[in-house]
């Protein structure tokens, strides 16, 4: 348990998968809680023999699966079969079983389905259980508190409007939760997506400077290849450090797996990669060092310029700091209008895009620049309105802001 | 660390964790809404079954007033934010507000099937999916239903007290109120860490924007632009104000651009009286001292080919940083690339001192590639390292 709460504590860094594998976790303790609780009552009450054994062996029965499942690490098949154990004793209970907590017994259900806050599964199992609830109220009022109540249809029929209203209302907390997680998920996507092209066109740019400025990119820079093998050499003399039992040879294979790692610039790696005669070492080396090489687009350059964007000046912008769409940074039209004219000319103005040859050197032409805010994706920074605006005003924007 | 690079990170910071609370507040702001529409609803829906049922008029009026106060509170709370500092009194006052109402229903139907009200109220209040206002929905309701349950048995016909059947309806009690605050910290400590993430790539994205246009030919977006940006600008609201034949109101805000962000006085010499509400937009658009507008263009050129996969969302997937390779001799080569990298000059930058790598790896967290190991080791070999670095710059390197 304090394993639990623990985790519990600390889930904002739980993957998926483990935050599943802890609310299973968590609901198996309550069933057999709750299994220990209420089996031994099918013995007292006056149920046949079959009844009274089938009952608590189909509870162990589901139970194990559950508990397999979750060993094995199929966290949702055995969310699904804790559920199936709930609803099952929910259904016995509620058909043979005319106590007082029946009814209450669906809210508990309920709250274990709600518990694992998935939409899908709420609205299949709970809508379900609510549904045959309140079916199984209407046609068997005196089965669920019989004795308590005078069976007067209004308070069976307020009895179904609680049940119902509570599924509604959390049926309505679920589809807040998602579609706002939704949003930001894009939101953070796009976003994402933005950052990996931003920084494809810097090493780009990047490329492009070294080729005019006649320098060595630094894949070809031999003093960077010796400063490489020099710090290699240091991390190779502290591994030495720490384990004295590894060989020599250790300190060798750095220094030509450098030099094998800085020959793989200048490679096809498809072509090494699908050589059958290549010695499997160096296709192993070629396949793991391919997303860190420095002419490539990928782990490396990504890791390098994160850093890299953390030594720009930060933006002393507080109000709306990260607002990009107009309606959030304007409320006066003419300050909108303002901004749509900058938008424009940066656009009109700079390289923002790749040329046929790849280098960064493509400035967007008026009518690139009419199909970019014509176009849907446009609607994260500019509204319809803006748009319009443009459409409607475009001769001035070309005449003016080109 | 150099006091620039302790204000940057600082101002970053600052401005990641003030979006993420924003991000919060304009959440619940939206659920004060939802709640208040919800109670409006069953506000109806009480006086109906309350008129139906034939209880007393006096208990009538109490509990439709009580729920038409607080649809009152959580509306004027929604349209009238900044008049109360803190959305979280509208739960509250909510919450409370709310169980009082069952406690009132319970006792007026003396029915156990009213019982489950609770649960109702329970599931009203998890819409604000606030994480102190769970706290004290799950508290709440756990104090009310023992109270009631073991304390006032009349109001479940006998029922409730001290009874075999007291004590399990006791026990689903804890079971809800135990599974369902679990699930709402679960939900809401990884919805923050979800906000944090969010504003953490907003901030990302823009610093990769101020990285590109430092890349800039030079004259491209510094005080002269801002200037050149400015006059194209005027020219092109001039055309359109006689083109619509309206008063050219764009010049005036114009002049207090350039006062504002090239420090021009003379330019807002004469112009209308700048009103407190415009400042922030005006801010919005600084081209030399803010560059906002240019990160706003820059993204709009990125955006015509991007479409989010509509998936479920998992943080990690999105937000984990490409680790160094596994295979240890591959690791000990990426490591000494990714050191060596960046802190060789580049067209586009000038390159980092080891010093300065070390700051910005231990100042964050989510952007350290390294292993726990191999961060020790550059921090114990800082000198070493940057030895080696300025010996193969000066071209006095031997291997």
């Amino acid at each position: 348990m304090r394993d639990i709460y623990q985790k519990i504590r600390a889930s904002e860094f739980l993957t998926s998968a483990e935050v599943l594998q802890l609310k299973v976790s968590l609901v198996m303790f309550f069933l057999l809680l709750f299994g220990v609780l209420t089996l031994p009552v099918t013995f007292i009450e006056e149920f046949t023999l079959t009844v009274a054994i089938v009952v608590p062996l189909t509870f162990l029965f589901l139970y194990m699966i559950t508990f397999l499942f979750l060993v094995y690490g199929k966290a949702r098949l055995a969310m699904h079969f804790s559920i199936y154990t709930f609803i099952a004793l929910t259904v016995y209970y509620m058909g043979g079983w005319g106590h007082f907590y029946s009814y209450f017994l669906i809210f508990v259900t309920l709250t274990i389905i709600i518990f694992y806050q998935d939409i899908t599964t709420y609205i299949i199992y709970g809508g379900g259980l609510t549904a045959f609830a309140i079916i199984f109220m209407q046609a068997n009022p005196d089965a669920v508190l019989a004795q308590y109540v005078n069976g007067e249809a209004l308070s069976i029929l307020i009895r179904q409007a609680v049940l119902l209203a509570f599924f509604i209302v959390f049926l309505l907390y679920f589809f807040l939760s998602d579609s706002y997680l939704e949003t930001v998920n894009n939101e953070i996507v796009r976003n994402h997506a933005t950052i990996s092209r931003t920084r494809g066109l810097i090493l780009q740019r990047n490329e492009d400077l070294t080729y005019r400025k006649e320098i060595a990119p630094l894949y070809e820079d031999d003093s960077f290849e010796n400063a490489v093998k020099r710090i290699a050499g240091i991390a190779v003399e502290r591994r030495q450090g720490e384990h004295p039992e590894r060989s020599k040879e250790t300190e060798v294979n750095i220094e030509e797996l450098v030099e094998y790692y800085f020959f793989l610039h200048h490679q096809n790696l498809e072509s090494i990669k699908e050589k059958q005669s290549a010695p499997e070492l160096a296709l192993r080396y070629a396949r793991a060092f391919e997303p860190y090489l420095l002419n490539r687009a990928e782990d490396m350059n990504e890791l390098i310029y994160k850093v890299l964007s953390r030594c720009v000046p930060a933006s002393p912008l507080i109000y709306r700091r990260y607002a990009t769409h107009f309606n959030s940074m304007f409320k006066t039209r003419s300050y909108r209008i303002i901004a749509l004219a900058i938008l424009y000319r940066f656009l009109a103005n700079e390289a923002t895009k790749r040329d046929r040859w790849g280098k960064v050197d493509h400035i967007l032409e008026h009518t690139e620049i009419k199909k970019l805010f014509k176009s849907p994706q446009i609607r994260t920074i500019l509204d319809f309105e803006d748009v319009t605006f443009f459409l409607n005003h475009e001769h001035l924007f070309r005449a003016y802001l080109s | 660390m150099s006091e620039a690079f302790l204000w940057n990170h600082q101002t970053r910071m600052d401005a990641i964790e003030r979006e993420a609370r924003m991000q919060g507040t304009r959440v619940l702001r939206g659920r004060l809404l939802v709640v208040a529409v919800l109670l409006t609803v069953f506000t109806f829906m009480v006086s109906v079954t309350f008129l139906l049922s034939g209880v007393p008029l006096e208990a009538w009026v109490a509990n439709t007033g009580l729920l038409l106060l607080l649809v009152l509170v959580n509306f004027l709370f929604y349209f009238r934010p900044h008049y109360f500092g803190d959305l979280k009194l509208a739960t509250y006052i909510t919450t409370l507000g709310l169980y009082l109402l069952a406690i009132g229903m319970v006792s007026v139907f003396e029915n156990p099937g009213m019982f489950a009200v609770l649960f109702l109220v329970y599931a009203v209040i998890s819409i604000y999916q606030e994480l102190r206002t769970s706290v004290l929905n799950g508290a709440t309701l756990f104090v009310v239903g023992t109270v009631l349950l073991f304390y006032f048995p009349e109001v479940f016909g006998g029922a409730a007290g001290w009874s075999p059947d007291t004590l399990y309806l006791f026990a689903f009690l804890v079971i809800f109120v135990f599974l369902l605050t679990a699930a709402f910290l679960i939900l809401l400590k990884r919805r923050r860490r979800v906000f944090f993430t969010s504003a953490a790539v907003k901030e990302e994205q823009f610093n990769t924007f101020e990285l590109f246009l430092s890349m800039l030919p030079p004259g491209r977006i510094d005080k002269e632009a801002a200037k050149k940006y400015y006059e194209d600008v005027e020219r092109f609201a001039k055309a359109f104000s006689s083109e619509v034949d309206v008063p050219d109101v764009f010049s005036d805000k114009l002049q207090w651009l350039r006062r504002l962000d090239l420090k021009d006085t003379e330019a807002a010499k004469g112009t209308s009286t700048l009103s407190h509400d415009e400042v922030p937009e005006l801010h919005q658009l600084l081209l030399k001292r803010i560059r906002k507008m240019y990160y706003v263009a820059l993204k709009a050129s990125q955006q015509e080919t991007i479409r989010p996969k509509s998936r479920r969302f998992d943080l990690q997937d999105e937000t984990s940083l490409p680790a160094l390779a596994s295979d240890e001799e591959v690791s000990l080569v990426t490591f000494a690339v990714f050191v060596t990298a960046l802190s060789f000059p580049k067209p586009v930058h000038k390159g980092l001192t080891v010093e300065q790598i070390l700051n910005i790896l231990t100042s964050d967290p989510f952007l350290n590639p390294l292993p726990e190991e191999m961060l020790e080791l550059l921090k114990q070999n800082k000198q070493r390292i940057q030895s080696i670095i300025d010996d193969e710059l000066r071209g006095e390197g031997s291997t």
